[in-house]
């Protein structure tokens, strides 16, 4: 016997109610253009921090907006 | 009104009615509503459609909320960038596999040592399983040359694995992975294809260097 084979499109993973394939689409949310950047914080020329920053192209008021 | 935006494509392609589409330059903006694309799924959604249009899409990544003029400023800091990901992934998609293992029959919980020591062993054998699908995965792609990306979740027990392919060689490379699944054991798992999707986990920007904050 075979390994099980299930094929889905797009749309069918989408209204899906199998766990496995919500966790997929889950999945991909994230995936995607995210524009990154990072900073160093250093004190005294010494590099204490490296942030690694997910860059929101938004002002805070916009987000504040968003949130509400 | 307030428009989410959804991605990048190139200025003259044509669009779904309930997208927007805002010219910058050689580039343009799609975005969708709020009403119609708060939540991530709902921005997912649109994009699917926008790439069953046959449009060469950046996607946005879903989860990340980005308004209209968000993706404008964005577009005018990282124009050269996304043109060249457009270029490159254009006419291409991701076929999306998901190997999921058998699933693991819990036993009565017990004590002390004896509950580490199984736990352990658990966590060990969990791993190995995974090591094992993940072959498995490589083995049923290994002749087709393509890029893509493995993700492994020991703690689920599942592989994922991101192929980025020809639009007009999915239907091919379909049937090829179904054909070569044949030669899997049962024991294996559950072997899941889903695609075509935008080529959402081969849409990165590079990351820019480091900027440097002295206090």
């Amino acid at each position: 016997m075979a390994v099980e084979m299930q094929m889905a499109s797009p749309s069918e993973a989408l209204a899906t109610t199998d766990g496995r394939l919500v966790d997929l689409v889950d999945g991909l949310l994230d995936h995607g253009v995210v524009l990154r950047g990072g900073l160093w914080l250093t004190v005294a020329d010494v590099e204490l921090v490296f942030l690694g920053l997910d860059l929101v192209l938004s002002s805070p008021q916009k987000m504040r907006e968003l949130k509400t | 009104m307030k428009r989410f935006a959804i991605g990048w494509c190139l200025a003259d392609c044509p669009c779904p009615e309930d997208v927007h589409k805002t010219d910058v330059g050689p580039l343009a903006i799609l975005s969708v509503s709020e009403c119609q694309a708060s939540a991530p799924r709902q921005r997912l959604h649109h994009q699917v459609s926008c790439f069953d249009l046959g449009m060469d899409l950046l996607p946005i990544a879903p989860r990340a909320v980005l308004t209209e003029q968000d993706a404008v400023e964005g577009a005018a800091a990282h124009a050269p960038h996304i043109m060249e990901h457009i270029e490159r992934l254009a006419g291409l998609g991701q076929l999306t596999l998901l190997l999921s293992g058998p699933e693991i029959v819990a036993e009565r919980p017990a004590r002390g040592n004896s509950w580490l020591r199984r736990r352990q062993a658990e966590r060990h054998e969990a791993e190995e399983t995974v090591q094992k699908m993940q072959r498995a995965v490589l083995r049923l792609i290994s002749n087709s040359g393509l890029p893509l990306r493995i993700l492994h979740n020991p703690k689920r027990g599942t592989v994922q694995c991101h192929l980025l392919v020809q639009r007009t060689e999915a239907a091919r490379i379909r049937a090829g992975i179904a054909a070569e699944a044949q030669t899997l054991p049962a024991e294996t798992g559950l072997l899941q294809v889903t695609g075509l999707w935008p080529p959402y986990a081969f849409s990165q920007l590079q990351e820019p260097q480091a900027d440097r904050a002295v206090a």
